[in-house]
């Protein structure tokens, strides 16, 4: 019985995932191509509210996150899983299963996004339904790759599976806390967190999709294919243990870092800042893993593309993974965030890190699994530097306008008044970037065809035969296994109990996220309540419903940080108060936003006419000359739906805002009433507005009503404090 | 030599081919790792338990106190600017135009008026004058120089825009320190010696009507009359032709023209003239140049000089389309000249001539027919003398 016996590997699932990738990859790329360029020239959706920055900017990152990268990784694990544990995937059902859902996922993800369907949260834009899919598609995967583990004729788990471990269930974790949302119809759901609560799970949420969908999966897959495409030892096991646990321990922790200076309460922002400092040596124990692993193996690099792409990539992981640290030290982070350094930051590691590593990736697995020699090895190289060129067009025009928009927006004049008043005009100062940066993004997607074109020419006439492999005998327990001496060592006994580890890498992830996440909710200090500030009413709610469906989060935060310079230019009323955490109590989900492509909107309510915004919303241009905010002229167009308002309110009540009972029966003779206060304010106003030659004027039904309502809700609660009797206006004064 | 050493130290095992080395963790590597931690723990001791009051709110209230106080000072060193004697009821009205201010003109003017995207309205400097009726005028009618100041007549009520006016007419050369000065400088005793205004108590608080088309049109020129002058007559510092008196399917024709890029401006200043331009809508055009038409022909500045007797032989071509006494000839499109100033007859004539104007047929067709008349002429003397000409017709 315990004899060797002949098997084959599953090899037609990596086919398959591997050719998902490339797809997704080109068109996840081309999406990101086409945003680029209507950063500066947003006449190319050509009106069509399909095609707004807001609707095709979630597509871009989810198709490349869990498109791209995502087949990626499962096309790597697939192949590399199989040959560590040395024994077929556990089910091919399962596999073929997990490979049909998830590209089904990512097709209805591909509707839904530009039709306008999303939950509002970054990276997590996906409507309910997508997400209980998406859940059940990823334990099919776990249950997958758990078996296969379990079943391994391999005594001891190699430290890719460990990454690969640590990636589901982590990735489950969070993907299950953070999508709490309770339906009000079929695609449309709220956030079951308010305000800052929703801010931190979200971004410790985003934070670890970076670091357990783009990070750790990644780390494991280099583990496997750097070592082969080399065939050099790994550099350091011992490195391999400490950085492993360490990254994902500490990587949990470090989510606030994407919320300093908000209204997240200051502890939290600290542990973020700490932790994030502390991510620096536990990342580069995973660089240093994958560099020294190619001592004595330098010429090599010079002949394999494969290598070239790795190495490349594992830079990138290291610059990112400095820069990332910096960025979180709260005096770094003041002049960067919002500006265009955070996405010149995610591109080093999306163009650098996960980009090229899947290249590499690619070009290794395809001429295997077909059993062929690649196509063209000049046309890898030029893929290389057409790919590496590419990065730099991109990432150093966004560096540069990043860090002059900052400092734009801080400057004051020797009188004390902002040097650069108009927002816009730091847009425009930066726009020839943008050409640039769209310059850097044609060369990459130039390289990622040139790979497709390489790789269709590699597999072409061939077919993938499952690989033959000598099976060792299933493993029997032999006892106490003799370790080496020496602490470390100890831990080989964990990699041969797969249950255990997993175990704890959930206690390793846990930790740090329940530190955070329970004493937000626990303690009220962390959130003071303000009086003054009240539930939107139904018209506002669904203003705020479209403000999410179009995606208005995607260039405008409602987050004025404590500065000088943030209060005197968007707290146009008083220039004295900051965003306090006390103003997001209603907002499921929250809307802060990462980045300011324009102004921050969270006070402006009330600082223009309703006019203004009529002709704002559709025609930009003709209130903001310069502006590169798509027209959204369907809002005219479209007819508010009523009946939606009754199911928003009960659903609402459900995630806790406080709508008094019956309020969704009166609701929309409310927002009816509230509607006609608007118009007769736009009529008097002799609002009207050409676009393309079509006149636009006032409607009481119609869309731009409910968003004009929203916007002139927005942050005008607060100063109401003066309208509250005495002794509640104290309270009120933080 | 390295890869010797190392092979001592491969692991006894390997998974698919993969070896992996026994190497010790670098040193730098582990120092960097216990510094961030030190790091973390001296951060979190800091901020949290030596001085928990260090939050990011006192951050922010150090740096507005230390702004306020740099304000002061500024105001201080700006001699607290000029203090006048004002009747009472221009400060009773300034009272309650402050209220208006602060909701409506403070986003861009900022909280005390010193400016922030929009001039500053305490300063010594004016670019609209500095009389209540025109501070009046600019609020109702908005500002022709820049369209982000808007007519506030349908937005606000004739007695909110006295009390605005009477507020902002309070500010005046108080030089709050602010965005930097901008139009033209007068001296304070000016400033202070302004008329008193004049208030119309019967102003109603309804809101004030729509305008008329006349009004409109009217309101329209104000924006032309910035260059072109109140009366249609014409500017030769501004290189803004005379307006008046000219032929309305003629104006109406190169008002469109220019909006829609056909005809190319070829004064420097006249590309400030495109933006207002964009503002103007189509259907407004007719009622405005039925506006100009009623404006008095005035006496036009002409500023060339030429031989009329050396102009009479030439203009004979040009006759055909625009009459023998260059009176124009709407059926040929040619437009009338004697309205015009000798300076802008030369330039247009140059402008043909050196294809700035004419050259694109499908654009500004007239223009085509234009282009190789101008190119008949030898030089700039020969153009001179025919505007030489064209003055005598006038006559």
């Amino acid at each position: 019985m315990n004899t060797a016996e002949t098997a084959e590997y599953d090899d037609r699932i990596v086919r398959n995932f591997a050719w998902a990738t490339v797809i997704f990859g080109i068109i996840g790329m081309l999406a990101g191509l086409y945003i680029a360029v209507a950063m500066f020239a947003p006449a190319i959706s050509f009106g069509s509210e399909y095609l707004t920055f807001g609707r095709i900017r979630p597509l871009h990152t989810n198709a490349i996150i869990f498109a791209f990268v995502g087949n990626g990784i499962f096309a790597g694990v697939y192949y590399s899983l199989q040959r560590l544990c040395k024994i077929r995937m556990y089910s091919d059902k399962l596999s073929k299963i997990h490979f049909w859902a998830w590209q089904l996922i990512i097709l209805s993800a591909a509707v839904t996004l530009p039709m306008g369907f999303t939950s509002g949260k970054e990276y997590a834009e996906l409507e309910w339904p997508i997400d209980i899919a998406i859940t059940l598609t990823w334990i099919i995967f776990g249950i997958n790759m758990l078996g296969t583990i379990i079943k391994r004729r391999e005594k001891h788990m190699y430290v890719a599976i460990w990454f690969y471990i640590g990636t589901f269930v982590t990735v489950a974790l969070l993907h299950v806390v953070n999508s709490m949302a309770i339906p009000a119809d079929i695609l449309k759901s709220y956030s079951a967190y308010a305000g800052v609560q929703d801010a931190l799970v979200q971004w410790w949420y985003g934070h670890n999709a970076v670091a357990f969908f783009l990070t750790t999966p990644y780390l494991g897959l280099m583990y496997y294919f750097l070592p082969k495409a080399a065939n050099r030892p790994v550099f350091s096991y011992r490195l391999s243990i400490i950085h492993f646990w360490s990254l994902i321990f500490i990587y949990i922790w470090a989510g606030p870092h994407h919320l300093l200076y908000t209204s997240l309460p200051d502890w939290a922002q600290s542990l973020g800042v700490v932790f994030s400092l502390m991510l620096i040596a536990p990342s580069w124990g995973g660089m240093l893993n994958g560099l020294l692993t190619l001592r004595g193996a330098w010429d090599k690099v010079r002949e394999e593309p494969v290598l070239k792409f790795m190495v490349v990539a594992v830079t990138c992981y290291g610059m990112a993974t400095f820069e990332g640290p910096m960025m979180a030290l709260k005096s770094v982070n003041a002049l960067s965030h919002y500006t265009d350094w955070t996405v010149a930051h995610v591109h080093v590691g999306g163009l650098g890190w996960n980009g090229f590593m899947t290249f590499g990736l690619l070009y290794w697995i395809i001429p295997k699994i077909y059993n062929k020699e690649l196509h063209s090895k000049k046309l890898a190289n030029m893929h290389f530097w057409v790919g590496t060129i590419g990065i730099l067009f991109y990432v150093i025009p966004m560096y540069w306008a990043g860090i002059t928009q900052g400092l734009e927006w801080k400057q004051f004049t020797e009188n004390g008044t902002l040097a650069h008043p108009n927002f816009l005009e730091t847009v425009t100062h930066i726009k020839y970037m943008y050409h640039m940066r769209a310059f850097g993004g044609l060369l990459y997607f130039i390289g990622a065809v040139l790979m497709t074109w390489n790789l269709i020419k590699t597999a072409s006439g061939a077919k993938v035969e499952d690989e033959k492999f000598v099976m060792p005998p299933p493993l029997v327990d032999t006892g106490e296994e003799k370790l080496p001496a020496g602490m470390m060592y100890k831990h080989r006994w964990l990699e041969s109990r797969a249950l255990l580890f997993t175990g704890l890498s959930l206690v390793a992830v846990l930790i740090g996220g329940l530190f955070e996440i329970v004493p937000m909710y626990l303690v009220k200090s962390n959130v003071k309540t303000i009086e003054s500030v009240k539930p939107y009413t139904a018209l506002e709610q669904y203003g705020r419903d479209v403000y999410i469906r179009e995606g208005c989060y995607t260039c405008h935060s409602q987050m004025i940080r404590p500065f000088r310079s943030e209060v005197v230019r968007y707290d146009w009323k008083d220039q004295r108060d900051y965003s306090k955490a006390g103003e997001f109590v209603y907002d499921h989900p929250f809307q802060w936003g990462s980045k300011r492509i324009g102004p921050d909107l969270h006070r402006i309510g009330g600082k223009y006419p309703h006019s203004w915004h009529f002709s704002h919303m559709a025609d930009p241009e003709s209130t903001s000359k310069g502006s590169i905010m798509p027209g959204y002229t369907n809002l005219y167009e479209d007819e508010i739906k009523w009946s939606f308002a009754p199911k928003s309110i009960k659903a609402l009540r459900k995630v806790g805002v406080p709508y008094k009972i019956g309020y969704e029966d009166e609701c929309i003779d409310d927002m009816k009433k509230q509607a006609e206060i608007i118009f007769a304010e736009l009529q008097k106003q002799n609002s009207k507005v050409e676009v393309r030659g079509e006149l636009y004027e006032p409607d009481a039904s119609k869309e731009i009503i409910a968003v004009i309502a929203y916007l002139q809700r927005m942050g005008t609660d607060i100063k109401k404090v003066a309208e509250l009797p005495k002794d509640k206006v104290e309270e009120n004064k933080q | 030599m390295e890869e010797e050493k190392d092979d001592k130290k491969v692991m006894g095992h390997e998974y698919d081919g993969i070896q992996e080395l026994d190497n010790d963790l670098p040193g730098w590597w582990i120092t960097l790792f216990w510094i961030t931690i030190i790091f973390g723990v001296i951060y979190l001791a800091y901020f949290h338990i030596i001085s928990p009051e260090s939050t990011q709110d006192a951050e922010f209230q150090a740096e507005m106190k230390k702004a306020a106080l740099e304000q002061e000072a500024r105001i201080a060193a700006a001699g607290g600017g000029l203090k006048i004697d004002f009747p009472q009821e221009v400060l009773d009205r300034a009272e309650k135009g402050k209220q208006t201010f602060a909701t409506f003109c403070v986003a861009c003017h900022g909280n005390l008026g010193q400016g922030t995207q929009c001039p500053n309205l305490t300063d010594n400097h004016f670019l609209h004058g500095f009389d209540y009726d025109k501070i009046a005028g600019i609020i109702t009618n908005g500002s022709p120089k820049n369209p982000a100041m808007m007519a506030w007549k349908t937005s606000l009520t004739a007695e909110q825009i006295q009390n605005v006016a009477a507020y902002v007419f309070t500010l005046r050369g108080k030089n709050i320190p602010g965005k930097p000065a901008e139009g033209t400088e007068y001296k304070s005793e000016e400033i202070a010696n302004a008329a008193a205004p004049k208030f119309d108590a019967t102003a109603s608080s309804a809101p004030a009507k729509p305008m008329t088309p006349e009004e409109k049109a009217k309101s329209s020129y104000a924006t032309c009359a910035a260059c072109h002058g109140a009366n249609g007559e014409g500017n030769p510092a501004t290189k803004a032709p005379a307006l008046a008196g000219q032929d309305a399917i003629y104006l109406a024709r190169q008002i469109k023209n220019l909006k829609h890029g056909k005809r190319v401006s070829t004064e420097p200043l006249a590309a400030g003239m495109l933006p207002m331009l964009a503002l103007l809508k189509d259907e407004d055009i007719d009622g405005l140049v039925k506006h100009i038409q009623t404006l008095p022909a005035p006496k036009i500045v002409h500023t060339e000089k030429g031989d009329a007797t050396k102009g009479q032989p030439l203009y004979a071509i040009c006759a055909t389309c625009h009459g023998f006494k260059g009176e124009g000839n709407p059926v040929l499109k040619g437009p009338k000249l004697t309205s015009l100033p000798d300076w802008y007859i030369v330039s247009q004539l140059k402008a043909f001539k050196e294809g700035k104007r004419g050259a694109d047929a499908a654009k500004e067709p007239e223009g085509a027919l234009m282009a190789p008349m101008a190119k008949m002429l030898m030089d700039e003397q020969a153009m001179k003398d025919v505007a030489e000409y064209i003055k005598g017709l006038g006559k």
